[in-house]
Parts: structure tokens; sequence; C-alpha cells
């Protein structure tokens, strides 16, 4: 075993370091490198750790895939009442899934435009849970400009005007049984499967200041003006987000990042017909920094949920792996 | 021939008003576009897209080298197909064409990506001229005009090409048009179940020459 570890596998794991960081014998490291050189957005010599949660306002030209999952536990089922009479009420778990791929493009050094495609999916992991939870898939698309307001050397300040076309659809077992208990009859109108186009339109202003050449913030704010999948109306929906971020590659020439941030969001409620008022989200980002040009991350995010249906705030934890690769 | 002649008139209107300096230029343009709507579909139907063919005129004044302002009232048809789930097909027939002719004005910014490349959005206001409802293999239409609002109100994002040939930039560009607003006027409660709330949407691919002055 010990002969495996030691002819096989760390030539592998050598190989594999000596393939994916490019730190030049010549340099003696990559910090030597210019700022010009570094695809990944820099200012004051700090290379930010930058992430999906609190986008950053470079005009870089950038592709990302985010790919995660979650869970989140002890949701009260609510309790079904026959004839005024409670029944039973339960716990389970939701499950999150959200796929999403992103791709901005530099126009000039002052405006860039940018698409998003993406799918959010809730269910319910135990039959209680799908009961009273049922399944809501979200997907859609975004498009934006991004316009370059101030530019430092330390600062970087962009606007953003962005437009939402999203698809929810939503099975709703509670609603739909709750329904029939209390007509006594499935009614055309009380629809198992539910779905609808909905769209929103607004922008925000986007921040980043380097503090040092280890230390970066990030900072966003986002407001929309539009629909949302279980209303007919339309609502205002913001989402307020900031991030702090250490590079580590500059200071101790370690190839890995630090992210923390912290996001109130209440884009979510209009996508997922249960999800009440504003979801509170705290995120540690955690970065391979060995290349100029790409990042890799994994992203441990807890959320505070408020379920509407259940009048509780649900706790939960979501993973997700995220690559943005820089042209 | 109504939609010709206004758009005429806006080319003629435009002409005669506007300070022709070496900034502007002036054209035609043609748009192929595949339109649809999007909102809820009526209980077993879905909606599909509709071909049509718009024409109009195009004004841009160069704001600055990179920086385009571009005006382009336009005749424009929109519509959907509406299919319906009839138990004897597999899949859902074509069965209600609906055709909306529109007289669109584009603003447009347009950003220079490099000298041949641009990327262009805005906002489009929409005028109804004309809206019909045709049942497939059955003959007659329906005027459901009073059935839509009479202004649309559209954001648009497109990428575009453009050649210098001689006096004349030719160009192309590819757009996605949204609708803002809801541009059904069917009451919640209708005896065809049609719904109370749809949008415009669809792609088109505009092309045409501008003459520069």
């Amino acid at each position: 075993m010990k002969d495996f570890i030691i002819k096989k596998m760390l030539p592998a794991l050598f190989a594999i370091l000596f393939v994916i960081t490019p730190v030049e014998a010549q340099t003696g490291s990559s910090t030597d490198q210019t700022s010009d050189q570094i695809k990944l957005p820099v200012l004051n010599d700090h290379k930010f750790v930058v992430n999906s949660y609190v986008r950053s306002p470079f005009i870089k030209t950038y592709f990302r895939n985010t790919l995660g999952a979650g869970v989140a536990m002890d949701l009260n089922v609510p309790i079904l009442i026959i004839d005024n009479k409670p029944l039973v009420g339960l716990r389970g778990n939701l499950t999150f899934l959200t796929v999403e791929f992103e791709y901005q493009y530099a126009v000039n050094s002052w405006l860039a435009v940018f698409g998003e495609v993406g799918m959010q999916s809730r269910f319910g992991t135990e039959t209680q849970a799908l009961i009273a939870q049922g399944v809501n898939a979200t997907y859609g698309f975004a498009l934006g400009w991004m316009f370059k307001l101030l530019e430092t050397d330390k600062v970087m300040l962009s606007a953003t005007a962005n437009l939402w076309n999203l698809s929810g659809t939503v099975i709703n077992f509670y609603n739909f049984i709750q329904d029939i208990i209390d007509n006594g009859g499935l009614r055309p109108e009380n629809r198992l499967i539910y779905s609808k186009d909905y769209i929103q339109g607004g922008g925000g202003l986007r921040v980043a200041w380097a503090a040092s050449e280890l230390i970066g913030v990030n900072g966003l704010s986002e407001f929309a003006f539009g629909e949302s999948l279980d209303n007919k109306g339309t609502k205002v929906f913001y989402n307020i987000a900031g991030s702090i971020d250490i590079d580590l590659m500059k200071a101790w020439s370690v190839p890995i990042g630090f992210a923390l941030g912290a996001t109130i969001n209440t884009f979510l409620s209009s996508g997922d017909n249960s999800v009440d008022s504003k979801a509170t989200s705290a995120f540690l980002r955690t970065s391979y920094t060995g290349r100029d040009d790409l990042l890799i991350s994994l992203d441990m995010t807890f959320n505070r949920i408020p379920v509407s249906q259940s009048n509780q705030t649900l706790n939960g934890m979501t993973s997700t792996i995220s690559m943005e690769y820089y042209f | 021939m109504k939609q010709i002649r206004i758009t005429l008139f806006v080319m003629l209107l435009i002409l005669v008003t506007q300070p022709l300096q070496a900034q502007f230029s002036v054209g035609l343009l043609g748009n192929l576009s595949s339109s649809n709507i999007s909102g809820d579909a009526p209980p077993k139907t879905k909606y599909s897209g509709r071909t049509g063919f718009g024409h109009g005129v195009i004004l841009d004044y160069k704001v600055t080298d990179d920086v385009t302002l571009s005006l382009q009232p336009m005749f424009l048809p929109k519509g959907t197909t509406i299919s319906y789930d009839l138990p004897s097909y597999k899949e859902e027939r074509d069965s209600v064409d609906a055709k909306f002719s529109y007289i669109t004005i584009p603003l447009m910014v347009k950003v220079n990506a490099t000298k041949v490349v641009y990327v262009t959005s805005g906002f489009d206001i929409g005028f109804l001229q004309s809206a019909t409802a045709t049942m497939i293999n059955v003959d007659g239409e329906k005027d459901i005009t009073d059935k839509i609002q009479s202004t649309d109100i559209s954001v648009n994002f497109g990428v575009g090409f453009t050649f210098k040939v001689s006096s004349f930039n030719l160009f192309f560009e590819g757009r996605y048009s949204q609708g803002l607003y809801n541009t059904s006027n069917f009451p919640d409660k209708n005896e065809n179940n049609i719904p109370s709330d749809f949008k415009n949407t669809g792609m088109q691919l505009l092309f045409g020459a501008l003459y520069n002055f």
C-alpha cells in the first residue's frame, strides 16, 4: 500500500499540480506577474475571488458554470383540516438543485453585455414533505448590460440593467388535496400542476474595493420590478449582498482564495410560491487561484428561508461547485 | 398598403425634419420575425411561433465613434399559433392562427464591439393596427382587435454586423424582443378560456442598408 502511494499516487498528484498550476520556474512564483497578464479581476494588485452571489463590476469577458445542491431540514408539514378537525402534521426535508450558465462579453472598456440561463428546483424528499411542498421548478434566462461608472486604483463601480424572463412550474399536492376536501370533489379550477411565464426588469450597482494586495471587498444592490410565479400583480424585488475576499497567493504563494459574504434576497419569493418575503444567506467560497484565467470554487451556503405555507423559517445548507473562465 | 404609406410618410418626415449632418445615416430595413406570445396557455393548448415579414425605415445618429442612436419605425407582424391537444392525435395540432399587426417605433442604442460587430439594446413602442384569429382549415377570420391592447412596449437585445460599401452601410442583426406589458384584453373568465394575461415575444432577423450623409 505504501509503495502504491509513493510510486503511483504521488507522481500522479505532482503531475496534476504541474499541469494546472502555471507557476513558472524562471520567475520563482506567479506573484511576480503584472496585473496586465492576469485575466481575472484585479485592482491594486489584488486578485479578487469573484463569486456569483456578489457579482463583480469588472468589464471582462468570461464564462461561468455553477452546479449545486442543498437541503433544508425540519420542515413542519402543515396539518390537513377536515370538517374543522386537524388531521396530521409531520416533519420533512426539502432538497434544492441549481444549475446556471453565464456568459459576459466585454464590448469595450466601459460596457459589457451578459446572458445567463439557469434552472432551480425544490422538492420534498420524504412523502410528507413532498405532499406539503410539492415540486417546484423555475427556469429561464437573464439578459443585461453593465456600464462602468468609476475606476480608480482601488475602486471599481458599475451599473447594470437587466431583464429576467422566467418560467415556473409547481406541482402542489397539498393545495390540490385540501381543495378536494374543502369542496367535496374535484373542481376544474383546482389544478395539481400550475405553470406560468413571468418577467422582471431592473438594474443595480456593483462595487469592488481592493483594500490591499491581500483583501478585497465586493458589494451589490440589485432591484427589479415585475411579476412572480404566484402573483398576478407586479412587485419590487431586491437583492443586497456583500463579501470580503482574501487571496493567499499574493502573500504566501498558496493558490487558495476565500470569500465570505452574505445576501438578503427577495427574488427567491418570485420564483417559489412557498417562499415568503426575504431569504438570507451567508456563504464561504474556497477557490483555487493558481491560474490567472480560471477560478474553480466550492461554495458552502447557509440559508434561512421563510416558508409561508407552514409559517416557519427553515435553515438549509447548499453546496455548489463553480467554474469561471476569463478570456 | 396602409402600412407602406405610413412608413413612407414617417421616412419623409424624418428626412424633412432632421438636419442632415455627417453623423446621420438613413436607410431601409427588412425584418424576418418569428413571433410568439408568452403567458398562461389555455388548458390543453400550446403556443408556437409565427413567422412574418416586416419593413420600415432606419435613422442612425452617431453620438460618438462607438455609440449610435437608432430610430427604426416599421410595420411588424406579431402573433402566435395556438395548438390544441386533440383526443385523436398524438401531438398538439395547429388550430388557431392569431395575427397581430403593429406599427412599432424601436429606439435602440448600438455600441460597436469591433468595426464590423455591434451590440444593441433599446425599447420599442408598438401601436396595434389589426388583430385577427383564424381557425385553421375553417374559412373566414375573426376580428379580435378589441381583445388586444392598442399599445405595447417591448425591450430588445441584439447583435449585429455592418459592412461599408461605398456610401452605404449594409447590416444584418439578430434581435430578441420581449413585451413588457400584458397585451390581452380578454376578461379573466371567458367562454373560450383565452388567457387574460400574455405578452408578445419573439426573435427577429433584421437586414438593410443605410446611406451615410
